[in-house]
């Protein structure tokens, strides 16, 4: 008797286990396959002038204002900054790299200076 | 007696617990290393959503984990596959932002500090990374067949000759929305169906990864497919801005710049780009004066690049400016090149990709994904699929549930192969409507000079065209690797090419990690 019952608790134990193993089936939710863009933003940009691919010095424009960009944001008014402000913006990259790009170890840095330090970089 | 059979019990769920797919460990124990967590299973009880105003109150950061072993160039390596939620954490307030579904496989034995990590995802947006999961460089793949597409449904999941598991471990990660990838409260899904919210909360994922799992000094990779090149391009940009490093980025089949390709946008744009991607699919049905073999497609696809760059691309702009129509011998040659006749190019110079696949065999509809796999076309005019995506898209989304749940990890819930979240997308980045990455890609390589940048293409591909991959690459002007193999958007799957790949891949791999 008691062998049945525990049979019979090993074999609920084995189909619940079955039915955990039903996940439903996977969904497509949707006919677009990437890359594409819906028709409304497709307009938007149509309508944008149209500009050549930027290279060369419009491109080291483009990551220059990109990376004043987040440096302004998270600096003084004054526009400097130190290693606590680039901390709490989470700019990780430039508070390891502080001292750095502040050799003069005044505490505080500009946009400049990191831009200076950047260039500074080459590739090994 | 009751002894005994309280053993019987045990061994029986034991067995259970090995079919639930615990099994697969075994074989020797790793040389050193961190020793490989305990196998467990885990049924998760929630529900996940895909649509647009959906979140969950609280995520738990739970995974199955199984033990495995695969064969590499005649060696065995032992590795963990984790699957479940991590939940990324919003970089200025540390606050739950999404619970990011995702699978990891982790070589047993490896030091994690120093062990490379990769990221691999597709894009969409809106697509779940279920195409690179099962179908590039994990440790299993669908054996597909592409692009005779004969094989019987579904395709078989093998063992994966060609892993990438021996450079590197692989981390297969779904966008919110996707998969079984959720905001958290406050954010909803749709907080982050944007090209900027999305590579921001997947900054966020590969740090909360990496603070999880004692990774945060591994050499990390990024490889993203198609809308994935631009999330890697932004992505790569914000880590190194957030102080992680970005050892190398792998762009398969990527769209960069969605200001430079025709078929994203419309025929404003000039289609001289797909020109040498028409020539090898031209010359792949022989219907190309000449048509090139497979290996002279190289040198075949030189002289293409060089008339579209010197002749045919300034006559588009001059078509496009003032109606002007290319000169007789240029729209003979670019018939030629292409295989589609010249009547065609007469009345429409700017060639729209689209229009090729319909018409270049009339009666037979080609790929868009793949332009060699091809189906009889008896479609209304409008309504034509994509037969190289929708033939192998049945076979992925039954085998990745039957999948997870050999990986220990079942749900309720439906997994999202690709959601709606494009259609109230966020395309705008930088002030454009339309992303154009390539200054988050050059400027991730100024902040970190180091970083090395790849690209792995298919001649065949006519959605993500080589050549305006080539071109968007060249304007960073540093020096950027990048590679043509036969086969369409999904190169991996064609068997000699995911080989080839695997090759220059495992090269790619080291020179970055030489650097």
């Amino acid at each position: 008797m008691r062998i049945d019952r525990l049979i019979l608790a090993a074999a609920i134990l084995a189909s619940l286990a079955a039915a955990a193993q039903q996940m439903p089936p996977a969904k497509f939710e949707t006919e677009h396959r990437d890359p594409w863009v819906p028709p409304a933003t497709r307009a938007k940009a149509a309508a944008e002038p149209r500009v050549a691919p930027t290279t060369a010095a419009a491109l080291d424009a483009q990551v220059e204002a990109k990376l004043r960009k987040r440096f302004e944001a998270a600096a003084s008014p004054d526009g400097t900054l130190t290693r606590e402000q680039a901390s709490s913006a989470g700019l990780g990259g430039i508070a390891e790299r502080f001292d750095a790009i502040d050799p003069s170890g005044r505490g505080v840095i500009r946009f400049e200076d990191y831009l200076s330090y950047l260039r500074s970089q080459r590739p090994r | 007696m009751e002894i005994l059979l309280r053993v019987r019990l045990l061994a029986a769920v034991a067995i259970l617990v090995a079919a639930c797919g615990g099994g697969g460990g075994g074989g020797s124990s790793p040389p050193t290393g961190t020793p490989p967590p305990p196998t467990s299973n885990f049924t998760d009880p929630v529900v996940y959503s895909s649509v647009n105003t959906a979140f969950l109150p609280s995520a738990a950061e739970i995974t199955a984990v199984t033990h495995h072993q695969l064969t590499l160039n005649g060696t065995t390596l032992n590795y963990t596959a984790t699957v479940g939620h991590l939940s990324a954490l919003n970089l200025g307030n540390q606050a739950p932002e999404a619970s990011f579904f995702y699978v990891a496989y982790t070589l047993d034995g490896s030091a994690p500090a120093t062990r490379p990590v990769t990221f691999f995802y597709n894009g969409g947006p809106g697509s779940a990374s279920v195409w690179l999961h099962l179908g590039s460089f994990g440790p299993k793949r669908l054996d597909t067949g592409e692009p005779n597409m004969t094989a019987a449904t579904p395709y078989p999941l093998v063992d994966n000759a060609e892993s990438m598991l021996d450079l590197t471990d692989l981390v297969f990660v779904d966008a919110v929305g996707t998969g079984l990838s959720q905001a958290i409260a406050p954010y909803t899904n749709s907080s982050f169906f944007g090209t900027d919210a999305d590579a921001a909360v997947f900054r966020d994922f590969v740090m909360r990864y990496a603070a999880v799992n004692n990774r945060t000094t591994s050499p990390k990779f990024l490889y993203g497919e198609s809308y994935g090149g631009p999330r890697s391009a932004i992505l790569a940009d914000l880590l190194e801005s957030a102080g992680v490093h970005v050892a190398g980025v792998v762009l398969q089949s990527p769209a960069l710049d969605y200001n430079s390709n025709c078929g994203i946008l419309n025929l404003i744009l000039s289609c001289t780009s797909y020109i040498p991607s028409f020539g090898a699919i031209g010359s792949w049905f022989n219907l190309s004066t000449p048509s090139a073999s497979v290996a002279q497609l190289p040198a075949f696809e030189d002289s293409v690049r060089t008339f579209v760059t010197a002749q045919y691309e300034p006559a588009i702009q001059a078509f496009l400016h003032s109606g002007v129509r290319p000169a007789d011998g240029q729209l003979t040659q670019v018939a030629n090149i292409s295989g589609l006749p010249k009547a065609f190019w007469v009345t429409s110079p700017n060639m729209d990709p689209e229009f090729y696949r319909i018409n270049l065999k009339p009666g037979t509809l080609l790929g868009r994904y793949d332009g060699r796999v091809n189906i009889p076309n008896t479609f209304a005019a409008g309504q034509e699929p994509d037969p190289s995506s929708s033939i192998i898209s049945p076979s992925f989304g039954q085998r990745i549930v039957e999948y997870l749940a050999s990986l220990g990890y079942t749900t309720p819930s439906s997994y999202t192969m690709l959601s709606g979240a494009i259609n109230s997308w966020n395309f705008s980045h930088d002030g454009r409507q339309v992303p154009d990455t390539v200054p988050d890609l050059a400027s991730a390589m100024v902040q970190n000079p180091r970083l090395k940048v790849m690209s792995v293409n298919g001649w065949h591909d006519t959605v993500t065209p080589f050549f305006t991959t080539e071109m968007d690459l060249a304007r960073i002007g540093k020096p950027i690797a990048v590679h043509e193999y036969v086969g369409g958007h999904m190169t991996y799957l064609e068997n000699s090419s995911r080989r080839a790949m695997k090759a220059d891949i495992a090269a790619f791999y080291g020179s970055a990690l030489a650097n």
